[in-house]
């Protein structure tokens, strides 16, 4: 008797255990929440608070101005990088706002919205009792640190006379970088906000412009979801022409 | 009644128990006597369902002898460490018989008190003499209520003054009309109880008596005179 | 070099990561003590089949990293669409590897029970699971026990791996308040700190109950 009920009780969860795992489609549906997914480890664009723990930043404000926009409630998962485009592609997330730049990798997996920044140089930091860097040559041989995935990294991996050092934030490439451990860290303009901003050493350090296109920032969605990257793109156009953007951009010092 | 009628096992082409039967009524002490190996302890096993039998079969009143009715008093006591002397009757009086906490407990100090170890209800078993260990586990059993008591080797443990003792408790235990199967090598043990024995060898009953028929004519035995007289000449056997 | 200002400023987030660690080490804890009790039964009876499968888990798990088995774990789920949170998946697959370990500990502490006692209790009419519940568990329990406890203290170590799939414990907590601050060497010094307050507070504790049991049993 207890043998039929534990029976049936087992069959009962793997019943719903195949329910759930057969519930989410890919095909987007029409909610009233737009769920978010980010990083929350790329200051200025996503971070925690320290004080209040909330999620914040750049990327974050675009997201909830879109949602408005939408009519929509919002709702933000932070989640490790690489697991952004995972949920993306399993429809657990609606969009990616996570300092994600639109490179030709990527486009092949996920749809981007316009870019809603753009004309982020790349910089080379040194510290400045090196010598003046003028071209990227002068640095060849030497370690420099960029941030794993990052666009610097995508462009410095193509020339190989670079020692690349990859270190997962940007924190750990301007410590290092202090220690004299590495010689040079490559990175976006706007990622070396946050460090200007706070730390009193930002005279110490030169920047060399890399000669390469300026980084540019967009919004993702699944490739099966054109419906919602039309509907976005006409928000980012309204955002650009009624000043929303740039009071984003004064905001957050980009 | 109980009836063991053509039992017999065999382990990897070596035969264990070779179509062994007896009988035994209710009163009756049976000696199983021989040697080490010679399949008496699996014969007890086979009665508390711990061994199973290849052939033949085990009646009581004629029916499949069911295990709740024998009851097992092992050589090594085999008492249960982590309780107390009187938690390990009252342990399976509660769980088992279903008795209720108070009704175990005073089962389980009336028969401590029969066995003088009232003293010792609420030690534990490792601090005990060999033979305080040994009437623990007869209490133990006897708690149960069996119908048929095993004893493998009760004695081997003991001098010969508890050896008496033993004996004197298994007299009393057949006089209440138990069933009291034994399996032993001492002679010493044999002699203070009125039983039948039946002395085995290779896994066969060889020799029958009765405690009775030995004492008065021992040389109508010659196979049981020889071991309890420790006979070592293995060309008298068959 | 030690920043005592940033400390008190930011030791509110690391608490909040010292409790979810904690989370993570006991409750794994106790889903790997479940486990490994099954295993251990498992492995410790007859049915051939089910050992088999007892033994290649416990070999597998045993085999691989525990940091391939948390993300790989977190993925699996992701794919079956299964909606569990990071610090979900971390506590099962923790849980799921302690098991493993510990049923090797637990299959010990049940062989180390005398089998004239299994017999006895046999004899006497309990059943297979009456047998298990009062004969072999309170002796295996005292040879378990203080394995038990230094499973929680590599847990509470352990439990730092499941930062990679984002769940903000202490060391990952951590992280963030260096990306922010770029203060390593504080913030560093403050967690390794409290992972020896956490392991060395475990282990007395522990050692205060192993005592506690003791002084009932016998010798």
């Amino acid at each position: 008797m207890k043998k039929i009920l534990i029976g049936i009780i087992c069959c009962l969860f793997v019943y719903a255990f195949h329910q759930i795992t057969h519930d989410k489609k890919n095909i987007p549906q029409i909610k009233d929440v737009l769920i978010v997914g980010t990083s929350a480890d790329y200051p200025p664009y996503a971070s925690i608070d320290l004080k209040t723990g909330k999620i914040v930043g750049f990327d974050i404000d675009i997201a909830q101005e879109v949602a408005r926009r939408l009519n929509k409630k919002i709702e933000i998962k932070d989640m490790p990088f690489n697991s952004l485009i995972f949920d993306l592609f399993a429809g657990q997330i609606d969009m990616i706002a996570a300092g994600l730049t639109p490179d030709e990798r990527r486009k092949k997996t996920v749809l981007f919205s316009k870019s809603y920044l753009d004309s982020d140089p790349l910089l080379l930091v040194t510290k400045k009792e090196n010598p003046a860097i003028k071209k990227l040559s002068d640095v060849y041989g030497k370690p420099i640190a960029v941030n794993t995935g990052y666009t610097c990294d995508m462009y410095l991996s193509t020339i190989p006379e670079i020692c690349l050092v990859r270190l997962e934030s940007t924190a750990d490439a301007l410590m290092a970088l202090q220690a004299d451990s590495i010689y040079g860290f490559a990175c976006s303009q706007s990622s070396l906000h946050l460090f200007l901003k706070t730390q009193k050493k930002e005279h110490s350090f030169q920047f060399f412009m890399l000669p390469t296109q300026s980084d540019s920032y967009a919004l993702a969605f699944a490739k099966t979801n054109r419906q919602l990257q039309a509907q976005v793109n006409i928000i980012i156009d309204t955002m650009e022409q009624d000043q929303t953007l740039a009071t984003l951009k004064e905001k957050w010092g980009i | 009644m109980l009836s063991l009628k053509n039992i017999s096992k065999q382990f990897h082409h070596k035969i264990i128990v070779d179509n062994v039967s007896f009988s035994v009524r209710p009163g009756e002490i049976i000696v199983l006597l021989g040697k080490s190996g010679v399949g008496k302890s699996t014969i007890l096993r086979m009665l508390t369902g711990l061994e199973s039998y290849d052939t033949g079969s085990i009646l009581y009143n004629e029916q499949p002898l069911q295990s709740n009715l024998v009851g097992m008093v092992f050589q090594d006591f085999n008492l249960f460490p982590h309780l107390t002397v009187l938690e390990n009757i009252t342990l399976p009086l509660q769980k088992i018989a279903k008795k209720s906490i108070s009704d175990s407990k005073k089962i389980g100090i009336d028969l401590l008190t029969t066995y003088e170890l009232a003293a010792q209800a609420n030690i534990y078993p490792q601090s005990l003499s060999g033979g305080q260990k040994q009437r623990v586990a007869f209490a133990r059993t006897l708690a149960m209520q069996p119908t048929i008591i095993c004893c493998d080797e009760p004695t081997s443990a003991l001098d010969p003054v508890l050896t008496s003792k033993v004996a004197q408790e298994i007299n009393k235990l057949a006089n209440q009309g138990l069933i009291v199967i034994i399996a032993t090598h001492d002679t010493e043990l044999i002699k203070q109880m009125p039983c039948t024995i039946y002395l085995m060898k290779h896994g066969k009953i060889i020799e029958t008596a009765t405690s009775q028929a030995l004492a008065d004519n021992p040389d109508m035995f010659p196979d049981i005179k020889n071991f309890t007289q420790g006979g070592t000449s293995d060309t008298t056997y068959i | 070099m030690i920043d005592f200002n940033l400390l008190i400023e930011y030791y509110p987030l690391l608490l909040q990561g010292v409790q979810l660690s904690l989370q993570i080490a006991f409750l794994g804890c106790g889903i790997g003590a479940c486990v490994g009790t099954l295993l251990g039964i498992v492995l410790s009876g007859n049915n051939y089949l089910a050992k088999l499968f007892a033994q290649i888990y416990v070999s597998i798990i045993r085999g691989t990293p525990m940091l391939i088995q948390i993300t790989a774990t977190y993925l699996l789920l992701k794919i079956s669409g299964v909606p569990i949170s990071a610090l979900w998946s971390a506590t099962i697959s923790i849980g799921l590897n302690s098991g493993a370990y510990l049923s090797q500990t637990i299959l010990t502490g049940i062989t180390s029970v005398n089998k004239g006692q299994l017999e006895a209790a046999k004899t006497l009419g309990f059943s297979k699971a009456q047998t298990i519940r009062y004969i072999i568990f309170p002796q295996a329990i005292r040879t378990v026990l203080p394995n038990l406890e230094s499973e929680i203290v590599t847990l509470i170590k352990d439990s730092s791996l499941a930062s990679t799939i984002g769940v903000y414990e202490l060391s990952n907590q951590g992280k963030i308040i260096i990306s922010q601050t770029f203060d390593a060497p504080t913030i560093y010094f403050a967690i390794a700190l409290i992972y020896l307050i956490m392991t060395t507070t475990i282990t007395i504790l522990m050692s205060l109950l192993n005592k506690k049991i003791n002084y009932h049993a016998k010798s």
